[in-house]
């Protein structure tokens, strides 16, 4: 277990601190834009982290998460109309699913290489949004509506309050951090490491590659449909359109890229940067037709220019000093 | 101060700016929401009230993107009906017109607070800005049923009217408290639309027996197809193509050569703007010519449609709510407000109306409850008193039922003629005798 899950007692510092100030912060906002605000940072956040482990981590950029991301929203949005079932059970019943055509598509699709994976991948979340647009048992393009306004508890987790949905959100966002965290230094890890920076070798040196690549897209896949599930139960309304677009999976590759791609709180910071300019300029330059995606893409452009490594630069000083693999040489 | 604690104060001083930047860009105060079931949760979350002099109205417009030009229309529009209500305006004889502001509010005046309407869950966002940063008092906008959807989910949450455009009748079928829909849903529409078929028939032997369906592939062609395939057959007309696209696509020629080959003699179409011009380019690039194009307005209603096709677009056929031509005083001088003072020369077209009039109404609620409370403008919306002699929509006028829906309102069918939409249906209010068959590419 000690091999697995390898944290150091600074991190733990670290994350109790980064928790504490993540719970007390919204006892400070007064209003429900900021905390509605926040409950998305939390889903790009779990979002971001999942792709990580394929994108990040493995290298191999998937531009087909939104599928997943669909798939654990529709499960959550079938299970509580059409069974009466509790989010708290559909959200993992989605998992599973995620995991398991993952698994399915993974094993022929991780055998192509570089832009091939990335054309596949987006192909295959665009096959799955068209055949829920198509399929009547999942609301077609009508989609499925669950709100409710007279029964919120935390058994349908619908709640009047904005609160607890930002809680529940925390709470997966920290567990998903930890785990980021225990695989990042794990074999696991230095494994995914390994097939990013030279897959030939790393085959040469008994890494079953395969395997490990398609376990990451499995993880990936199922923690984005988590976050699918909690979306759709914070919305209450989802159809093909809303949580299966080709910007979704452009936006999760986006978020891991900008705070720091193969790092572990790089697209939590990736997520919270990316939301507050998106929704702030929306909110502030609204009246001025179209010009908040002008604001948004030009601080996209800076950050992209100025921290190829991402945000997490920033904050990171050893990523200066950091030994780079031969993919990020070549990139240099 | 050792290691851990220099830690715990970045954390916390990083976590104090978020906050100061979050709290920051949003102004509020601290008066309870009070009138829905928000106010008894453990929440104290608070938004903001309308102390000010102006009453806030939160509109929802597609501000970039296919759309943004159809919400610059509405936006310059709902200023129209602004500014009536805020000054006195003698020229027009409608309620709210003569008096500075909302008379039983003191003569308050009207302030529209704005969001961009990008997409679905951006319609939940933004109408929860407004409603709690801005503090507006009802929503209103261009929605689609979609956008509506998840709007109505910040709406219903806290208690604020909200006049929808989506015309899916499964609106009215949710049980929303706050929901009201001015003009007709989409059986009102489509059904209308065959009955002009039938009309046709018998009137001009037209001898119209099969149509094709056209839609684009989200909520909004899909449902419409559906109400078409049971008025098909209520009606006895054949579908000899049912073609469902992406509304994505920079090609539409394989499905304008199905039709073609199916030969339908009305092609029904729900399309966008952008989908509208690819279909009748390509059309005329493939000769092809059926009797009748029918739109289920999107983007037949647009003024886009005149400058891109320019006489391409003549004899096109779409449902409306409101025409130009309608044979009522103040349509005219409504018409020639906004074309004067407000667009660039441009018309005003039937969508435009329709969202500048989901404003009025909800002004006129407002001050016919006296009051900003949502239960109160919901009670006066459910009992709006407005003369019939001073309307300006087809229709006998604002009569709400139990599930928001205007009882009063009626649809109507357009043709294009010279670059304008005339009424041809119903025969009660046509301007036009209407153009039928469709006069073939060379001839138009």
């Amino acid at each position: 277990m000690r091999k697995f899950i390898n944290i150091n007692k600074y991190f733990i510092v670290k994350f109790l601190a980064g928790l504490l100030a993540a719970i007390v912060l919204p006892l400070f906002i007064k209003t429900p834009f900021p905390l509605h605000v926040m409950i998305l940072i939390c889903i790009w956040a779990i979002m971001g982290m999942g792709w990580n482990f394929i994108g990040g981590y493995a290298g191999q950029v998937s531009n087909g998460h939104a599928l997943f991301y669909g798939i654990g929203a529709y499960t959550c949005g079938i299970g509580v109309k059409n069974f009466g079932a509790s989010p708290w059970v559909t959200m993992w019943i989605g998992v599973m699913i995620s995991m398991g055509i993952a698994f399915v598509l993974g094993a022929p699709l991780l055998r192509l290489k570089g832009h091939y994976f990335a054309l596949a991948t987006m192909a295959m979340a665009e096959c799955g949004r068209i055949i829920f647009l198509n399929w009547s048992y999942v609301g077609g393009a009508t989609g499925i509506d669950f709100f409710d306004r007279s029964k919120p508890s935390w058994y349908t987790m619908q709640f009047t309050s904005k609160y607890p949905y930002y809680y529940i959100f925390l709470f997966f966002v920290a567990l998903i951090l930890l785990l980021t965290k225990g695989l990042d230094k794990s074999k696991f890890g230095y494994y995914l490491r390994a097939i990013k920076a030279n897959e030939n070798s790393a085959q040469s040196v008994g890494i079953h590659t395969a395997k490990y690549k398609l376990l990451a897209f499995m993880l990936s896949a199922g923690i984005v449909s988590l976050a699918g599930s909690l979306y759709a139960n914070y919305l209450q309304y989802i159809d093909p359109t809303v949580v299966m677009p080709l910007n979704i999976s452009m936006m999760i590759c986006l978020v891991a890229v900008m705070g720091g791609i193969g790092t572990v709180i790089g697209p939590l910071v990736g997520a919270i940067v990316l939301t507050i300019i998106s929704e702030y300029t929306r909110a502030t330059f609204s009246y001025i037709n179209g010009f908040d995606l002008f604001v948004y893409g030009v601080l996209v452009i800076i950050i992209v220019l100025y921290m190829p490594n991402g945000l997490i630069s920033l904050f990171n000083k050893k990523q200066k000093n950091k030994i780079l693999t031969p993919l990020e040489m070549e990139r240099k | 101060m050792n290691r851990n604690a220099k830690i715990i104060c970045k954390y916390l001083g990083i976590s104090l700016f978020i906050t100061i930047l979050l709290g920051g860009c949003t102004k509020y105060n601290e008066k309870q929401i009070e009138h829905n079931d928000y106010s008894q949760d453990e929440s104290p979350i608070s938004i903001k009230e309308s102390k000010e002099e102006t009453v806030k109205i939160g509109v929802l417009l597609p501000m970039s993107g296919a759309q943004s030009k159809a919400g610059q229309e509405v936006k310059a529009a709902m200023n129209m009906f602004v500014d009536i209500i805020n000054e006195s305006t003698d020229d027009i004889d409608i309620p709210l017109a003569q008096s500075q502001g909302l008379p039983n509010l003191g003569g308050r005046k009207i302030e529209l607070v704005y969001g961009d309407l990008k997409s679905a869950d951006t319609a939940l966002s933004e109408a929860e800005r407004l409603i709690t940063s801005e503090g507006a008092v009802g929503i209103c906008g261009l929605f689609s049923s979609a956008n509506t959807k998840t709007a109505a989910v910040s709406t219903e949450k806290y208690g604020v009217p909200l006049m929808s455009e989506g015309t899916s009748p499964t609106l009215t079928q949710k049980g929303y408290e706050y929901f009201f829909r001015v003009f007709p849903d989409d059986t009102m529409y489509v059904e209308d639309s065959f009955l002009y078929l039938v009309e046709l028939n018998e009137t001009k032997q037209a001898d119209i027996k099969t149509v094709a369906l056209v839609s684009e592939d989200t909520e909004f062609g899909k449902n419409i197809a559906n109400v078409e395939k049971e008025c098909a057959e209520k009606y006895g007309f054949s579908i000899v193509e049912n073609i469902t696209y992406s509304s994505n696509a920079t090609n539409l020629i394989s499905e304008s050569l199905k039709l073609k080959k199916a030969d339908p003699d009305v092609v029904m179409m729900s399309s966008y703007i952008s989908d509208v011009i690819l279909y009748i380019k390509t059309f005329k690039q493939l000769n092809y010519s059926p009797k009748m194009i029918m739109g289920q307005r999107g983007g037949f209603m647009t003024s886009e449609l005149f400058t891109a096709l320019g006489s391409d677009a003549e004899g096109l056929c779409s449902t409306s709510a409101w025409s130009l031509d309608l044979q009522i005083p103040l349509v005219a001088k409504l018409g020639n407000l906004y074309k004067e003072n407000y667009s660039d020369g441009v018309d005003m077209i039937a969508d435009v109306l329709k969202c500048s009039t989901d404003l009025y109404v909800l002004c006129l609620a407002i001050n016919q409850a006296g009051s900003t409370d949502a239960d109160a403008i919901k009670e006066a919306m459910l009992n709006l008193i407005y003369p019939e002699d001073k309307l300006f929509i087809a229709g006998t006028g604002f009569n709400f039922n139990e599930v928001g829906q205007n009882v009063g309102t009626s649809a109507l069918i357009c043709q294009i003629k010279d670059g304008k939409y005339q009424t041809v249906y119903p025969d009660s209010i046509k301007a036009y005798d209407g153009l039928f068959p469709l006069p073939s590419w060379e001839e138009k």
